[in-house]
């Protein structure tokens, strides 16, 4: 199998919680993946533990083939995945601008790919020098996402992109979100299932810190009783 | 130029000329008045250039030039990445040693002495940074604390009396008589002023260049940063470094100044005396620090002149008025007062 990402029976500890109990999945290139669960089943940890921001205490994560376990943070991100954590992580005392080309991994790359990111985000383009502080909820989700986009990545992880925004501008994100799956394998943590049902290949679902269920995401969407058991939604 | 898909429209030289005089005026005007400032004292006074109140008061200048330099090298550390440490001392008291130690017991030519300074400093400064930026907060307070301590014992250890000087400090030092500032304090003056706007253009060239930024993300949020691609601890060592330099160098051409290196100058209240001269003068605005310490300088001399032995007492009052009256420093307050001036921000929120 095809396989960018693949985690083999992954632990994490924060603390003495223990938080992922053996997760393993493997993503395939080329297609948008949900991970999805409830509220604590371990989605963020799951992102947190492969960018190596909370470290696995055992397992395997291999990306492209490369161990990311034991690595530092700042390695597994140069090596080309994009992380876009929760909260709208943005630097808010610099400007969009200085947001966009921290982002930079070489000199020019901010340059090389401006007008494919202002195509996706035209509000961002019209804020250039304005602090990203003063940005909408929206606009800083949009910038958030857009950072990630700045190097040539080979993966993205997103965490809730539509968290805190009105309905249209979980659209908006969601949008260009979906022309993103084109360029970057992206690996997705949803809770808002309705915003992704028609965006994602495949999906993960995920409970007290184990994988339960993977498969297509047409599968999940057609099972009433998963979607209701698992994640608390009617279909 | 293109520049993320804006096309800018090229100037000729001239307008662009015109631009940077208008957009640096206030900084070229107070160029000119320190260049001229020895001869305007001299002329105020009606004394000689190079004697009376006019060379009494570039002593003076060139203290606070030097302590400028100094403030400017520790905001660079705790404004712009955050890091708060209590062993800035050994970096001013090494550069004060090290260039002292060369041209009193190995007659070392000045300009070797001044690279051997700026070598040490890197090295010294790079093993603190190495050794410390493996903890955060209080902790790496400590361990530079401590580090700078060692240095200060090891300044007074009657072992090494010979090349120290030991509690004494080191007396004596040589200057070259061509810089000799007891001979031409005009000079020294001038040296001290191009040392002052070169450290000043090249740490705020740095701030603003794309490790500048990164120092800012770190400080601001050091996950983020990393989920980025950016070591911390490769970006922090840089700040140290280059940090440590600048302290380096303030505190060789303090030895020049004043022919000697005393351990005070490696103590605690050196570190301490950064600290206050950065939070008085503006965290993380590198120009603030600077006029922080010529306030404090300045302050320091008229309080000890007007009040005798009360003098500190009533200087750490007045230490705390300006503390109360401008939380976020003198230059804090300035950037307040231009953006009130200016009406509402054209950033404003949407």
């Amino acid at each position: 199998m095809d396989a960018v990402l693949e985690l083999r029976d992954v632990h994490t500890f924060i603390g003495s919680f223990h938080i992922l109990k053996g997760v393993s999945f493997a993503m395939r290139a080329g297609s948008l993946t949900a991970l999805l669960g409830r509220n604590g089943a371990g989605k963020t940890t799951t992102l947190r533990t492969i960018m190596g921001l909370w470290p696995a205490a055992q397992g395997s994560i291999r990306f492209l083939g490369e161990e990311l376990r034991g690595r530092p943070t700042h390695e597994i991100a140069a090596l080309g995945i994009g992380y876009v954590p929760e909260h709208r992580a943005i630097f808010r005392g610099l400007t969009v601008e200085e947001n966009l080309k921290l982002a930079e991994r070489r000199r020019g790359d901010l340059a090389r790919r401006a007008e494919w990111i202002f195509s996706l985000f035209p509000d961002l383009k019209a804020a250039l020098k304005k602090p990203a502080g003063l940005l909408s909820g929206g606009q800083q989700q949009m910038l958030a996402i857009a950072r990630a986009l700045v190097p040539e990545n080979r993966l993205l992880l997103i965490d809730e992109p539509s968290e805190g925004l009105a309905p249209m501008l979980v659209e908006h994100v969601m949008a260009a979100i979906h022309r993103l799956r084109e360029e970057v394998p992206i690996l997705l943590v949803e809770q808002n299932l309705h915003a992704i049902r028609h965006l994602a290949d495949h999906y993960i679902l995920m409970e007290d810190g184990r994988v339960v269920r993977s498969g297509p995401m047409a599968e999940l969407l057609g099972n009433r009783e998963w979607l209701q058991r698992y994640l608390g939604v009617t279909a | 130029m293109e520049r993320i898909g804006i096309r800018q429209e090229a100037l000729s030289r001239g307008s662009v000329f015109r631009l940077w005089i208008r957009r640096y005026r206030i900084w070229l005007a107070g160029l000119v008045l320190l260049i001229g400032l020895p001869f305007l004292l001299s002329g105020i006074f009606g004394e000689p250039v190079e004697s009376g109140w006019p060379r009494f008061l570039q002593g003076l200048l060139i203290r606070v030039y030097l302590m400028a330099v100094y403030a400017l090298s520790y905001d660079l550390l705790m404004g712009y990445t955050g890091i708060l440490s209590f062993g800035h001392a050994l970096f001013f008291g090494g550069g004060a040693y090290v260039i002292g130690i060369l041209l009193k017991h190995f007659q070392t030519p000045l300009l070797v002495a001044l690279l051997a300074v700026i070598l040490f400093a890197l090295g010294i400064s790079g093993l603190v940074g190495a050794l410390s930026l493996r903890v955060r907060g209080v902790y790496l307070a400590m361990v530079t604390l401590a580090l700078a301590q060692a240095a200060f014992i090891l300044s007074e250890a009657a072992d090494f009396r010979q090349y120290t000087g030991a509690e004494d400090g080191l007396q004596g030092i040589p200057v070259p008589a061509w810089l000799d500032p007891a001979e031409h304090r005009l000079r020294f003056y001038y040296l001290t002023l191009f040392f002052i706007l070169g450290a000043y253009f090249l740490a705020r060239r740095l701030v603003n260049s794309p490790t500048g930024r990164v120092w800012a993300a770190l400080r601001e949020n050091e996950e983020r940063a990393v989920a980025l691609g950016y070591s911390p601890f490769a970006f922090r060592l840089l700040a140290f470094m280059f940090s440590g330099m600048l302290a380096a160098l303030a505190g060789a051409l303090n030895a020049l100044l004043n022919k000697n290196a005393t351990p005070s100058l490696l103590s605690v209240n050196t570190t301490i005396q950064a600290l206050l001269m950065t939070l008085v003068g503006g965290v993380g605005t590198l120009s603030g620090p600077m006029f922080g310490a010529g306030l404090l300088e300045l302050a320091g001399y008229l309080f000890n002149r007007a009040f005798g032995p009360l003098w500190f007492l009533l200087f750490g009052l007045f230490y705390v008025i300006v503390v109360l009256a401008f939380p976020h420093g003198l230059a804090g307050a300035w950037q307040q007062a231009r953006a009130l001036h200016r009406g509402p921000s054209r950033g404003s929120a949407p």
